[in-house]
């Protein structure tokens, strides 16, 4: 029994593209998932992208636990500068990965501020963050 | 102020030094102090809690990139003006393939700045291959407590 289901969305004028790909292939023997959100920063940071990566990581999360993967495609002339993202009170654990692919270009390179967390009002319990920058 | 201040893999730039400056590795304790506050806008309520646990995991690699005239942490712990029972910090830094040049890199940073833990376990790995570097610093597994 296997059960793809894809989901993709445009904001604005193709500045942004978030793709949210869910892979739920569940079996009597096994189970197997994957949920990541795929943020396209090749035109900058526009405010789509922003907000895209706010809610990728968690900003506006209901639950106590927060699970995020996100990728992020970028290029070294915009780079990717997401700054810090306040996690709500309620989180108490949170698990972040963030990989960044940098497609190189020519000229001065952007900065990268990823997988920035800012949590000051409550303490979360436990925080795992992964963060991979690659270049290309 | 009352911050707990989780970061990791951050600001790599060239040519923007100026938008990366609250987040720059300090380059004397002023600029770090006032990055600090700039940083921190939120509190940290313990409600007469003295009894936390925090445990921070952070994993992070770099490949394949080339960094000039930049700032660059990878994974970077801030806890500041609060108290912890038990600190548990488990940080994983590799940096592979990279050239370089006119920079500060930190790997792995734990700071605590007025901050208490009653116990704390703290587990720093640095990798470093293949690196190129030209009037670069470079500075790893680094536990500050003031």
């Amino acid at each position: 029994m296997k059960r793809a289901r894809h989901t993709l969305s445009y904001l604005g004028m193709g500045s942004c593209i978030i793709i949210v790909i869910t892979l739920l292939m569940p079996s009597q023997m096994q189970a197997q998932s994957a949920r990541f959100t795929i943020i396209d920063a090749r035109d900058g940071m526009t405010p789509e992208v922003v907000e895209a990566y706010a809610n990728a990581m968690g900003a506006n999360a209901e639950t106590a636990l927060v699970r995020s993967r996100i990728k992020v495609l970028t290029s070294s002339r915009h780079g990717f500068e997401a700054g810090a993202v306040e996690l709500p009170e309620h989180v108490r654990q949170a698990d972040i990965d963030v990989t960044v692919m940098v497609q190189q270009e020519s000229g001065p390179a952007g900065a990268i501020d990823a997988n920035h967390i800012h949590a000051a009002r409550t303490l979360p319990q436990r925080i795992k963050q992964t963060t991979h920058i690659q270049g290309h | 102020m009352n911050t707990i201040k989780c970061l990791s893999a951050m600001a790599l730039a060239a040519g923007l030094m100026g938008s990366i400056a609250a987040h720059a590795a300090p380059q004397n304790g002023k600029q770090f102090k006032n990055a600090m506050q700039n940083a921190s806008q939120a509190r940290l309520n313990r409600n007469g809690s003295n009894v936390l646990r925090f445990d921070a995991d952070q994993d992070t690699t770099m490949r394949n990139v080339t960094v000039s005239n930049s700032a660059l942490r990878l994974n970077s712990v801030h806890v500041d003006d609060s108290l912890i029972a038990d600190l548990e910090v488990d940080q994983d830094a590799k940096l592979r393939r990279s050239k370089i040049s006119n920079s500060n890199v930190s790997l792995n940073s734990l700071d605590m700045t007025r901050a208490r833990s009653i116990q704390s376990e703290v587990d720093q790995d640095a990798t470093v291959r293949n690196l190129t570097a030209y009037g670069a610093s470079v500075s790893a597994n680094t536990i500050s407590i003031r």
